[in-house]
């Protein structure tokens, strides 16, 4: 009888335990994405550069006394060696220290461009998809005008009057992430937008409007939880083409400026031929860092929007 | 028992690009309180857009409310702007609708979604609310309500969400409850169950009910009262032991032919010939001429009103214009 009662008590915990699999929508994306490998690289090298670009400048500065700024004066151009694993940079400072302070510069400007550019998008492919009709044409015909606007070009415009305002270098970085934000919200915009013109014909969008919701309450609330799904990926992918704006501009000497470190601009110092040719460790480990995580992110975004996609069942 | 709601002339046009369409063509009738009024037609007659009109719940553009009125307590909600006719949606008058399958949205819970009518209308916090939505889970007959509360749409079954549907609306104790064929997508045991449901909430909070059906069978078992309509216009008009016992309109008479009835060797079932007549190019006189097996030639001509014939039923049919 004892053991009866056991097993029911077992059963009804199995059953428990089943339920709590089919309870969330997020869950069964945790499941499917962990069954793809590739995308799990993906993220655990993502996890790592992040890791690496938060507590990487930590560690150098409270454990071997290292700060990005340091100059070792006996050490100039240095290959790598037990103290500087990467070498040193024609001033002298550890190469290793800069790529970790670089990468959190960089990291930081993939994930606030692609918040300002989602929150942009979302909000703006929103209000467009939801009441149609002329908001919805002048809205579009915005969103053109901003698509046509060769991007490029335009950041380093305002990346040349940002260097000629002689804005400080420290808050130079912070208009390149706004720059990049607000030029890169359009195909998110066009993306919900499109959604919310199918989801709003949709039953539950009449229950809503029989319920008296206001129309800010329906589109935020629910119509746009239910694109969620397509921001996520767009997103993800969004911080790795980011990155690359990023180090474009630095590359090119205008987006973030000596002597704060970020990728592109480390992997600047290869335009010199001596450098290029001999001095392999100022240039490839920043590369090496741009494409690896670009990489990951655009990996783990795959994984991401086949795990999301309910149409995709295996 | 007091009147509710009552529509009075009331004329919904769709301007589409091929010309007006009159979905709702100068339909009157009325709602008692605690009353259940049936509200019958083919496809396409017009029903769903009477009821969605009271809400102003129609498309616009291309619908709109040409002519009418819907007093509702007292006060005309053709009139009403959108910030009054937002408080009284989900909270006065709430609708259950035909498809339970997609009328709650996916990616909130059921308690989210109950929840949220609450809050809105009822000036409850959020645990406060919470409860509420249990106990109307529970109320609707929901097992398990304190687990199913947390549970997403697809996790339940079609008859369990028309169950939530039912909860949601009942959620403010609405004073009338427009059901648009709520049962339509059911099975047949679930569908009785949902009936009986309403029934009883009814019968525990005095609501109306405006139930809106092609099924005969549904209305003899809910209704008090019933309106039968045909393309945009009210045909025929009387309670439903009238309606059942005394059909008097050619079209109506169809209807109920066209019901299996048990016990009753027949090999098919009679069906009123032609189709519902295209909106754009409305047959001249009567709309149901085309169709109609006892039509004359003033039935060509002239479009007949809705007369009374006897104590409270109601036709619109020249046939009878000469008995009253």
């Amino acid at each position: 009888m004892a053991e009866l009662k056991k097993n029911t008590n077992k059963n009804v915990e199995l059953k428990g335990a089943k339920k709590e699999d089919i309870m969330s929508p997020w869950k069964v994306v945790k499941h499917r994405l962990r069954r793809n490998k590739l995308a799990m690289v993906g993220l655990y090298t993502l996890l790592f550069m992040i890791i690496l670009a938060i507590f990487g400048p930590i560690v150098q500065k409270y454990v071997f006394g290292i700060t990005m700024e340091k100059i070792d004066l006996y050490n100039i151009s240095a290959p790598p060696s037990l103290k500087h694993p990467l070498g040193t940079d024609e001033v002298g400072r550890d190469i290793l220290t800069r790529l970790m302070y670089g990468g959190r510069i960089s990291l930081t400007v993939g994930i606030v461009a692609v918040s300002i550019s989602v929150v942009i998008g979302s909000i703006i492919g929103g209000i467009s998809g939801y009441y149609g009709g002329v908001v919805d044409g002048i809205i579009m015909r915005l969103v053109d005008i901003f698509m046509c606007f060769p991007f490029f070009p335009l950041l380093l415009m305002l990346a040349a009057v940002l260097s000629d305002y002689k804005v400080d270098p420290k808050y130079r970085i912070y208009f390149v992430m706004i720059i990049i934000g607000i030029l890169s919200w359009t195909g998110l915009a066009r993306i919900v937008r499109g959604q919310i013109l199918s989801l709003r014909e949709q039953e539950f969008m009449q229950a809503a409007e029989a319920l008296g919701l206001r129309d800010r309450r329906k589109i935020f609330r629910h119509l746009l939880p239910n694109t969620f799904a397509s921001i996520i990926v767009s997103a993800t992918l969004g911080i790795g083409s980011a990155i690359l704006s990023e180090s474009a501009l630095s590359y090119l000497g205008l987006g973030v400026t000596p002597p704060y470190p970020s990728w592109g601009q480390m992997v600047q110092v290869a335009t010199d031929y001596y450098v290029m040719q001999y001095e392999y460790w100022k240039w490839i480990p920043p590369g090496v860092c741009i494409f690896l995580t670009v990489m990951a992110i655009n990996l783990f975004g795959d994984g991401l929007r086949d795990a999301l996609d309910p149409k995709l069942k295996r | 028992m007091g009147e509710l709601l009552s529509i009075k002339n009331l004329k919904t046009y769709f301007y589409t690009e091929d010309g007006v369409i009159k979905a709702v063509d100068d339909v009157s009738l009325s709602i008692r309180e605690g009353e259940t009024l049936g509200v019958v037609g083919e496809s396409g007659c017009g029903k769903s857009i009477t009821a969605m009109s009271i809400l102003k719940l129609i498309p616009n553009p291309p619908g709109k409310i040409v002519d009418g009125e819907i007093i509702f307590d007292g006060k005309d909600l053709t009139k009403a702007t959108d910030e009054e006719i937002r408080k009284i949606r989900g909270n006065k008058i709430s609708v259950i609708f035909q498809e339970p399958m997609t009328s709650l949205n996916p990616v909130f819970t059921i308690g989210d979604q109950i929840i949220e009518a609450i809050v809105l209308h009822q000036n409850m916090n959020k645990e406060k609310a919470r409860e509420k939505a249990i106990d109307m889970l529970k109320l609707v007959g929901i097992p398990r309500a304190d687990e199913v509360v947390d549970a997403y749409p697809h996790e339940l079954s079609g008859g369990m969400r028309q169950r939530a549907m039912i909860a949601m609306a009942m959620a403010c104790n609405p004073k009338l409850l427009i059901a648009d064929e709520p049962t339509t997508a059911l099975d047949v045991t679930i569908q009785a169950q949902i009936l009986d449901l309403m029934r009883d909430l009814k019968n525990k909070t005095n609501t109306s009910i405006m139930l809106i059906t092609h099924d005969l069978g549904v209305v003899a078992e809910m209704a008090d009262h019933v309106v039968v309509m045909y393309a945009g216009k009210v045909v025929e008009e009387a309670n439903v032991y009238e309606i059942f016992k005394n059909p008097m309109h050619p079209y109506t008479l169809g209807l109920l032919e066209s019901k299996p009835i048990l016990n009753q060797d027949k090999d098919r079932l009679n069906s009123i010939p032609g189709q519902v007549p295209n909106p754009l190019n409305m047959p001249e006189g009567c709309y149901f001429h085309p169709r109609c097996s006892k039509a004359m030639d003033i039935c060509r001509r002239e479009q007949p009103e809705l007369c009374s014939v006897k104590d409270g039923h109601r036709v619109a049919c020249h046939l009878y214009r000469e008995v009253k």
